[in-house]
Order: C-alpha cells, then structure tokens, then sequence
C-alpha cells in the first residue's frame, strides 16, 4: 500500500465533506443519472472517500466500496449502514487491487483519477477484476484542451497535487492506455468535467493482467 | 437551484476580479515596464482566483467556480497591472476594472462551455 498516499488522504479526510458540499450539490442531477447505470450483478465502487455518492446509489445493488484511506471509511460507515442495498467497505490501493481476475460486473470511479499517483497501473487493475465485457463508469474532471483553461491548469497543478488531484490528467488517454474500449464520452462542463464509459473487451487473449 | 449556482458564479468571479484588481493597483506604478508588469499581474490574479474560489466551492461548486475564477483573476490582473504601468491607478480604479474583466471573463467561459458541452464522439 502506497502509505504517503494513504496519509494524504487520512489527513483530507476531516475537511472533506465541507469542501465537498458544494460540487455535490451542483453535480446532484449529473451523478443521479450517471449511478442510475448500476446493474444488478457484482459492482465495484473505487474511492468511496466519506460516502458522500451513496445517497445518488439506485436501492437494492450489490457493491463493494474500497479506498485507500482508512479515515474517509471511518466516515462513510453511517451512510453505508443507512444504505438499502447490500454494500460492503474495505480498504485497499488501486495500484494493488486483492479482488481475483474477472469477477467484478461494473466498477464505478467519482473524481478518482484525477488523484491516483500511476492512474494507468490503477486501470490496468480495474480491467484485470473486470468480467470480459465488464463495464467502467467513471465521472472526471481532466484537463483541458482548449488554452487559456489548458494553461491555468498546468500551472496550478503542482500546488493541487500536495493538496489532492491533479487538474490536468489525461484520463481518456489513460482508459484507452490501460486496454479499455471507450464507449461514451459526454463532456459536463467544457472539456474538464466529464462522463467516461468503457469496456473490457471481450475476447479470452486480453484476460492476462 | 440553478439561479442559486449562477448568482454564486457572479459574485465569485466578480469579487475576485475586485480583488485582483485592488491588489494589482497597490503593487504596480508607472516605474515598472509594462510588459514586465503583466505577468506577475497575471500570477497574482490567478492564485487569488484560485484562492477565493477554493472557499467559494464549499457552497457553489468545484470547476464552474474556479475555472472561470482562475481566468478573471488571471485577465484583471493582467489589465489593471498593465495599465498601472502606464498611468496611475486609484485602488477605486483597479477594483472597477478588475470586476468588469472577470465578467467579461465568466461570460466568455460560459460561451466555451455551451460550445465544448455535450456527446463526443469515441
């Protein structure tokens, strides 16, 4: 486990929900459409952070919430309890993920990337605990494209990354890097906040991690 | 709800302006080289930016806060610096011009966003 990056997260964990009030609040009718693709066989959630996506959650699924951070579980315990559905928590690294090969149906991510210090590795984990045809949804904020925004965030970059995400992640060019089909790319705001879905493909000879 | 996050958005984005604006009138005089004065007029406005930002987002929201925040504080800065290096500029000066900038700022981010928003093609 990447202990430094653990910490980092530990330590955000107090401030968290503060902080995070306000983007949950804008982002409601976004997040409630984008968790409303929840199936009903195994789903994983990456980077349950305080449980503040549990209340957009479709009732009755099957999920599995993992983050590196001990503390932000601690938080999100009440929220998984008041769950409807059957939710489990558990703390594990990304990069080092203890689930087995192809056994997961769907795996969730919510402004996880922008913050996983090798974001390829991470996926590259995902893909491996994906059943072929396994679904990735991930809700992001990147980089953009387009100057002057593309330039604020290379520049302010380095100061976000010691309190928390990069703002200037490549994560289209990640997914696709980490063996993923892109399925659906649907920007939220400019080119920064955006909705990625991907797939494993299917085919037996991509299997191996 | 939506006019709540539009109204945050305005009085964000303006008081940044305002404030880097105020900032860059006290920090720079006609002593200084006007394109030496623009880019630490342009760093100043955009931390401030981002910093103002990073308090509003508690209640306005994260990226639509700070993105159009960086770039108004980043362009009133810019303006009222460089203009202080070519005449003076009364604090009263630079606030006024500071708040105009990051509106035409936040307009303009509005504009990129109805133009980049939306399906992509894969």
């Amino acid at each position: 486990m990447d202990e430094q990056n653990r910490d980092k997260w530990n330590r955000a964990a107090g401030g968290y929900d503060l902080f995070s009030a306000g983007p949950e609040r804008r982002w409601a009718d976004y997040k409630c459409d984008f968790f409303g693709q929840m199936g009903d066989g195994a789903i994983l959630f990456l980077a349950v952070g305080t449980g503040l996506d549990i209340q957009f959650f479709p009732a009755g699924k099957k999920i599995l919430g993992v983050d590196i951070s001990d503390k932000m579980l601690e938080q999100a315990r009440p929220r998984v309890d008041a769950y409807s559905g059957e939710m489990t928590l558990r703390q594990m690294d990304v990069h080092d993920l203890d689930l087995p090969d192809a056994s997961i149906d769907q795996v969730f991510t919510s402004c996880t990337f922008c913050s996983v210090p090798d974001p390829v590795r991470g996926l590259e984990q995902l893909r491996r605990v994906l059943k072929p045809g396994g679904e990735l949804h991930m809700f992001e904020h990147t980089g953009s494209r387009w100057h002057p925004f593309r330039l604020m965030m290379n520049v302010m970059t380095p100061i976000t990354r010691k309190l928390g995400p990069e703002m200037n992640r490549d994560t289209v060019g990640n997914v696709q890097k980490a063996g993923f089909r892109l399925r659906r790319l649907r920007h939220l705001y400019l080119d920064v906040l955006k909705v990625i879905q991907a797939e494993k493909p299917g085919d037996f000879l991509s299997d191996s991690s | 709800m939506k006019l709540f996050f539009l109204f945050g958005d305005l009085v964000t984005v303006t008081t940044v302006g305002a404030a880097s604006g105020t900032l860059c009138s006290l920090c720079f005089s006609e002593s200084w080289p006007m394109l030496l004065a623009m880019f630490p007029g342009m760093a100043i406005g955009m931390f401030v930016g981002f910093g103002l930002a990073s308090v509003a987002a508690m209640w306005f929201g994260a990226f639509e806060v700070s993105v159009p925040s960086m770039l108004g504080g980043m362009l009133a800065g810019m303006a009222v610096s460089m203009a202080a290096a070519m005449r003076p500029v009364t604090v009263g000066e630079g606030l006024q011009i500071g708040m105009a900038v990051a509106f035409v700022s936040l307009l303009f981010t509005y504009v990129a966003d109805a133009f980049l928003r939306g399906e992509q093609k894969v």
